[in-house]
């Protein structure tokens, strides 16, 4: 076989004999990788267009208004939603979702896993609010003078890629599977401006259109 | 026991890791390490590392930041207090292990859980051990006692206290008490709480020794 040159074609590139994959990943992960997608597989030896299993729990933390567990290969990722009550008149209340996605300490690969969050956060609040999932008035208590605020908080606890796909996941089911409770009016007759606790009695789901799967 | 569920391997881009659900709090531990930190003077013996992070919907009364830290800080040093005598810190000269929880829910007692999970996740780990930390909690309500409390009982409280020990070796790693209670409630309620540690004990080794068993440790 021909020696290395500059420009050889890939089918005549010399075999690297005697040096182990996990070296090979390390020292050269663009070498390791093209080997693998030149026979159309990946590693881990799914064909280049097959996903990895998905696996969704919701509903599972007490504490939280509603939430969703999702493992996408090794990414595991937990969104929780929270909420408060947002009173006013001038400008009138409006609803909205806020999403953040956090990597806290707990998690592999937190330098990779963060620079990850860092995108995918701003990412999945785009495709949340222009998905038309949660539409204008799904969140007015009263319209125009109360509306929930919500918080979605989406922790990714061991990451293996695919944090979007994962975490845009956990976010849509917790807000599906969120359940708010009454809100509490005061003796004025006005709605009380607080955080929300979960309902002894279950709590109303929200009205949804459906979900985003793709980025914005 | 039906009171605790435990399972380790969890995160899988960590050396060890554990979850852990008792009393009504859920808990996640990831250890990380052996590190080396060229700053520190030379020690014959190692350190642990905790860090603990509570999620935002982990309470179910939402609390200001300032006591969410408080309680993340208080934690990470009773878990460290309750962990240290436990581990072979002297065959780890100049390296340190990070122990990393994170709380998705929080129940009638949370340290407890942070402990076990801790425990546990050291040992799927491999990190050289004494023994393996059991550790529970118990309430008293001046009549009663209960052993890992639930959120709903911890309410009723009127005194809490927490032992860690390591049962194999009948030896106590920690004791917490907070509230107001007689001299024989205490001592009645650490008795109790060893118990309870002991019978955690036997759940955590049962776990492991089933994941030896499939290869997995």
């Amino acid at each position: 076989e021909d020696g290395p040159e500059g420009g050889a074609p890939a089918q005549e590139r010399p075999p690297l004999s005697g040096i182990a994959p996990d070296a090979l990943l390390r020292l050269s992960p663009g070498e390791y990788f093209s080997r693998f997608l030149e026979r159309g597989v990946r590693p881990d030896g799914r064909g280049v267009r097959d996903p990895r299993p998905v696996a969704l729990t919701a509903g599972s933390i007490a504490t939280a208004l509603g939430s969703s567990t999702v493992r996408m290969g090794n990414t595991l990722v937990v969104a929780g939603v929270t909420a408060t009550t947002h009173v006013s008149a001038d400008p009138p209340a409006a609803g909205a979702i806020e999403v953040r996605v956090e990597v806290p300490s707990v998690c592999g690969l937190r330098p990779a896993a963060s620079g990850a969050a860092d995108l995918v956060g701003p990412l999945v609040q785009r495709a949340l609010d222009s998905s038309g999932m949660v539409p204008r008035g799904a969140l007015d208590i009263v319209p125009g003078r109360a509306a929930w605020r919500l918080r979605v908080d989406a922790y990714c606890l061991d990451f293996d890629g695919s944090l979007f796909d994962a975490a845009l996941l956990a976010v849509t089911s917790a807000v599906r599977d969120a359940r708010l409770p009454p809100a509490r009016v005061g003796e004025d007759g006005e709605v009380v401006a607080e955080e929300a606790r979960p309902d002894p009695a279950g709590g109303s789901p929200l009205e949804l259109g459906p979900a985003p799967l793709a980025p914005p | 026991m039906a009171a605790v569920h435990a399972d380790v391997g969890v995160i899988t881009a960590a050396v060890g890791s554990a979850v852990i659900e008792l009393g009504g709090s859920r808990v996640l531990c990831a250890i990380y390490g052996p590190n080396v930190d060229s700053r520190q003077e030379f020690s014959g013996r190692g350190q642990l590392q905790c860090d603990v992070q509570y999620a935002t919907f982990a309470r179910r009364r939402h609390c200001e930041p300032a006591a969410i830290a408080e309680a993340q800080a208080e934690v990470a040093a009773d878990v460290l207090a309750a962990l240290t005598p436990a581990v072979r810190l002297e065959d780890y000269p100049k390296t340190s292990w990070a122990i990393n929880i994170f709380v998705v829910q929080e129940g009638g007692a949370v340290l407890p859980a942070a402990i076990n999970a801790a425990s546990l996740a050291l040992a799927h780990a491999s990190v050289h051990m004494r023994g393996l930390v059991g550790a529970s909690a118990v309430i008293s309500t001046g009549d009663d006692m209960q052993v890992h409390p639930t959120e709903e009982a911890a309410g009723t409280a009127l005194a809490t206290v927490i032992v860690a020990t390591m049962p194999a070796l009948g030896q106590t790693c920690l004791v917490r008490s907070a509230g107001r209670a007689s001299p024989v409630q205490v001592l009645d309620a650490v008795a109790a709480a060893r118990k309870g540690c002991g019978d955690i004990h036997a759940h955590l080794r049962k776990v492991l020794l089933a994941r030896a068993a499939d290869g997995q440790l």
